[in-house]
């Protein structure tokens, strides 16, 4: 890939996160904020004397432990950053290339040395590698004004505040795990992203209706013309059950990406990610 | 062959779908992936939609046990009836 290829996809790349800031940046911000809000309160709501006994608490907890072996516990944490990066993701994917006709900006950007292959890849690259990054790094920063506000407390109700330092390297540690298991989702439900971006290509009018009413036709025709629910038990094998797509230990890092479930949801997701980006040469 | 398939958004989607269907069929089919079962596990009865004359079967053999139990009640339910349309009748 030439250096002109490497800045026209950056460029594809800035576009998507200026054009959606709300969604990678707004979304996880408010979650981070309500968060630390809730935490402040509670923290205001308990006793002095209950509060120094739990921050004790905590820092011998984690003091002198591996990080990497505390690190799932701060995955509680990641959760509704992940329910959020779902959402978001839904809605950005069902939207993005329909938005791109509905506004006609559609004529521009083919106007640009860019081709639709580019243009669908950048998407595609923006959910699964660049969205989380940004996730990731406001959960940090909630993390350090959480440390920060933990050593306030600490200092003010005369608590040794080692264990808090560990913790500290545990919430970073956990930051891999949660980067990780938010790029393996997306690689595990990458026929999902396929999906939703083949309508919004498609659809002239209520893409998600489109994306959601087809997926029930396909599944009756499937049943009616092969007689087997293939369709029906794929999406149920991948969607029901989480553990398969988060990541809590870092001994299961490779093993959880380099799988025949994943590497087949690829190919899959590589299909209709091809008809999206044919689709989308229908500009009316 | 090209142009049959991009001649419109609609005949693309078509080939699309298709084209996922079958791979998912046939990989379905190769890897023999089960069929979806509906299996509720709960204390009160086994069901599974793959063994639906078995359910049944043993349902009606479940009935059949009870039968006598339920003839009592609705014995008394009858007689019940019976002195309402009575009652009915007087009035």
């Amino acid at each position: 890939m030439d250096r002109f290829a490497i800045v026209q996809f950056y460029a594809l790349l800035r576009r998507e996160v200026l054009e959606h800031r709300n969604l990678f940046i707004g979304a996880p911000a408010v979650v981070a904020l309500l968060i630390l809000v809730a935490t402040f309160w509670v923290a205001m709501q308990i006793d002095e004397t209950q509060l120094a006994e739990g921050l004790s608490y905590i820092s011998v907890l984690f003091d002198g432990l591996s990080p990497f072996d505390m690190a799932p516990f701060f995955m509680l944490l990641a959760i509704p950053f992940m329910l959020t990066l779902y959402i978001c993701s839904v809605i950005y994917l069902i939207n993005t290339l329909f938005q791109d006709r509905k506004e006609m900006s559609i004529l521009f950007w083919q106007s640009m040395p860019v081709s639709n292959l580019q243009t669908v890849l950048s998407k595609v690259f923006t959910i699964v590698i660049v969205a989380p990054i940004f996730y990731v790094l406001i959960i940090f920063a909630m993390y350090l004004i959480g440390m920060i506000l933990l050593t306030i407390l600490g200092v003010s109700n005369d608590v040794d505040l080692v264990g808090i330092g560990w913790m500290f390297l545990a919430a970073i540690a956990s930051l891999v795990l949660i980067y990780f298991s938010a790029l393996v989702t997306s690689l595990w439900l990458l026929p999902s992203i396929g999906w939703l971006l083949l309508f919004s290509a498609f659809a002239k009018k209520t893409p998600l209706l489109w994306a959601g009413g087809v997926f029930i036709l396909v599944g009756f025709f499937e049943d009616f013309i092969f007689g087997t629910q293939y369709l029906a038990n794929w999406v149920q094998s991948r969607a029901a059950n989480p553990n398969q797509y988060l990541i809590f230990e870092f001994q299961s890092l490779v093993e959880r990406i380099f799988n025949y479930e994943t590497l087949f949801g690829i190919v899959v997701g590589s299909i209709l990610i091809t008809g999206a980006v044919y689709m989308r040469r229908f500009t009316d | 062959m090209k142009n049959i398939i991009l001649k419109n958004r609609y005949t693309l989607l078509v080939v699309t779908l298709v084209a996922y269907i079958g791979v998912l069929v046939a990989e379905g089919a190769i890897t023999g992936r089960e069929v979806r079962v509906f299996e509720f596990e709960n204390p009160f009865f086994d069901f599974n939609v793959n063994n639906f004359e078995g359910f049944r079967e043993s349902r009606d053999s479940d009935d059949s046990r009870s039968d006598s139990g339920q003839d009592r009640g609705e014995n008394r339910g009858e007689n019940r009836d019976d002195s309402r349309d009575e009652d009915s009748g007087d009035v």
